[in-house]
């Protein structure tokens, strides 16, 4: 297990490292290159500009160049932003927190509705339930989840409007005006992003679910978990849905790399101050240290992800071995 | 296997129709098995008619708003703008008074077009290499399992509104971009498809009779993994929709002042206590061609899968 351990993590290092390369790339390509948020200060000459390249290093070949941007990288520096001139590293932890807690709970949600709805609808298949459940699916499968989120808000503000009743927070983290931590205003701002962002993953999860669960019941050793007079809650639970969770774990690495990108869009419309939200806000007044900065953390996520759900293949499939 | 030999034989009726089948009907082909199945799946069958409906739409924008509108897509009229849906303006104007319906319509030729030239370009550099890497195997095979990964582990809808926000994009440009980004997953489907072929006895005896690899791989090994190719183009296509309206509607898409449903969807966010039919109808549009692309696909895969046969 350890070696197989390490062996995965000394994989993820030619995969970080090209990585690294085209996001060098992007920030060489960004128009005005690195200084550029100095080309428009008075205080700064042209002349000024060209000294200041020069002393910084920016008129040596890219790979020099490179080199010592990945040491920075390594310390933990990622430049400063072009406006604020904070380190980049300082505005994305800040931001980290509120992306990962929303990440854990649109993936809590996926494995929570998904697979008892999957096991259900495999279980009961071709009755009423089963069908009612892939309709649904079907439709949500192809409904963008962030447009319905859209509709949801407007019908909230909508009811607000005409009864004065907020039935849930249209956006934010927590309550404008409101001191200190509550945990109950957390969750109840937490729910609608958390429940739009998880849908992909639930229907996706439930999808998978309902065909495994018919795989499996279809095997020999269900047959006999049932002829030796098991019942039929341990034979789900033991044998149907730990053989059915294996297409679950490995799919969980897809979905989370999902979670990680369209973090962008549901921070977004839900004004979550995560770091899909930084990346947005930054990316439009092009301010690239920080959007590259956000693309490089988002990157290790999945990275990490992917690793996770490896490691996890082998704790729910005992055949599988670390060898 | 078994599964569907019970269901055959549990539901009444089927049988005579499989006597039918096999008695009195004539051979049929892998395809004509196909399309026998297709057309008697129902839900495939709507959501192809759905489809071809939307993509004839599409290709008769121009006709459509000359001659059944009678509105340009881009035409201000200030004094009709926020009006409902009615008989003169099916779905409505915008703030602009633009035609909501003509504008949809168009916005259906720019994200179709944008679905099928990714499918096109992605499939192409997919299918061949993927054809080329479960083939030759070795190093190749390596090489480019270990570009996958790379390709796998970067958030794309972040990397594309970086790369948006650095050159304006037009429909082509982005459904290049995503080609580029986008063609790991049928390569590998091919890939895996083309592992199993290639031990099949056929290509043994083809290359016995002294068929180069390059004729192998195209004659003997593409047309079995054309099937699988045709499901992904529907995957394809609705992926693709997706991601340009994300995109578009976070504003580093397509432009304004073409009509995308995503940046209609951007733009009606600013007039949803004014006129909230604005934000209902490209999402509906986006809804229907991706369920249509979906429920198609599905189909094609069931009829195509030779363990389903009847």
């Amino acid at each position: 297990m350890t070696r197989y351990l390490a062996r995965r993590l000394l994989q993820t290092i030619p995969v970080l490292f090209i990585i690294s390369v085209l996001q060098f790339g992007l920030i060489n390509a960004a128009p005005g290159g690195p200084l550029r948020a100095y080309l428009l200060d008075p205080n700064i000459s042209p002349e000024d500009v060209k000294r200041l390249e020069h002393e910084y290093g920016l008129d040596q070949p890219l790979p020099i160049q490179y080199i010592s941007w990945m040491g920075n990288i390594l310390r933990g520096d990622f430049g400063r932003s072009y406006f604020t001139h904070r380190p980049v590293m300082e505005a994305v932890s800040e931001r980290l927190p509120a992306t990962i807690e929303l990440g854990l709970a649109a993936t809590l949600i996926s494995y929570l509705i998904g697979i008892p709805l999957g096991i259900y609808a495999g279980l009961h298949r071709g009755g009423k339930i089963d069908h009612v459940i892939r309709f649904f699916t079907s439709i949500l499968n192809a409904v963008p989840h962030w447009w319905l989120g859209l509709i949801i808000i407007v019908l909230l503000a909508n009811t607000k409007l005409a009864t004065g009743v907020l039935l849930l927070p249209l956006g934010g983290i927590s309550t404008i005006g409101k001191e200190g931590f509550d945990p109950l205003d957390f969750l109840w701002h937490l729910f609608l992003p958390a429940l739009m962002l998880g849908t992909g993953g639930w229907v996706t999860f439930g999808r998978y679910m309902r065909s495994e669960t018919l795989e499996v019941l279809g095997q020999d050793f269900v047959r006999t978990a049932h002829a030796k007079g098991l019942s039929e809650r341990v034979v789900v639970f033991r044998h149907v849905l730990r053989n059915a969770l294996i297409p679950v774990v490995t799919l969980s690495a897809g979905i989370f790399v999902g979670l990680v990108s369209g973090a962008v869009i549901y921070e977004n419309i839900f004004s979550w101050p995560g770091m899909g939200r930084l990346l947005y806000d930054a990316t439009i007044k092009k301010d690239y240290p920080i959007s590259i900065g956000v693309l490089f953390i988002f990157t290790i996520l999945a990275v990490l992800g992917r690793l996770m759900s490896d490691i996890a293949y082998g704790w729910v499939d005992p055949r599988i071995r670390y060898e | 296997m078994a599964t569907v030999a019970t269901q055959v034989a549990a539901s009444p009726g089927t049988k005579s129709t499989l006597d039918a089948l096999a008695l009195k009907g004539p051979a049929r082909s892998f395809w004509g098995d196909a399309w026998y199945r297709f057309r008697h799946d129902r839900l495939a069958v709507m959501g192809g008619l759905i489809f071809l409906f939307l993509c004839l739409l599409a290709i008769a924008a121009p006709w459509v708003s000359e001659h059944i509108t009678h509105y340009d897509p881009n035409r201000i009229d200030l004094r009709v703008n926020y009006a409902l849906p009615s008989a003169t303006h099916w779905f409505g104007t915008d703030e602009y008074g633009r035609d909501y319906f003509t504008r949809i319509v168009w916005a259906g030729q720019i994200s179709l077009s944008i679905g099928f030239l990714f499918a096109a370009v992605s499939l192409t550099i997919g299918v061949v290499l993927g054809l080329a890497a479960g083939y030759y195997g070795g190093w190749f095979d390596d090489l480019l399992q270990a570009i996958i990964n790379i390709f796998n582990a970067i958030p794309f809808l972040p990397l594309l509104i970086i790369i948006g926000s650095m050159v304006r994009l037009g429909w082509v440009e982005l459904a290049l971009i995503l080609s580029f980004l986008g063609w790991t997953g049928a390569s590998r489907q091919v890939r895996g498809l083309v592992l199993s072929i290639k031990q099949r006895d056929y290509v043994l005896a083809a290359r016995t009779v002294g068929a180069s690899n390059a004729r192998i791989m195209f004659q003997h090994i593409l047309p079995n993994v054309f099937s699988i190719v045709l499901v992904i183009v529907g995957f394809d296509v609705a992926s693709a929709i997706l991601t340009e309206s994300s995109l578009s509607f976070l504003g580093f898409g397509v432009q304004p002042p073409t009509a995308t449903w995503g940046n209609m969807l951007s733009n009606s966010l600013s007039y949803t206590t004014k006129d909230p039919w604005l934000i209902v109808f490209p999402g509906i549009a986006i809804s229907l061609t991706v369920l249509s692309v979906f429920l198609l696909a599905d189909g094609l895969r069931d009829a195509m899968d030779p363990r389903l046969r009847q």
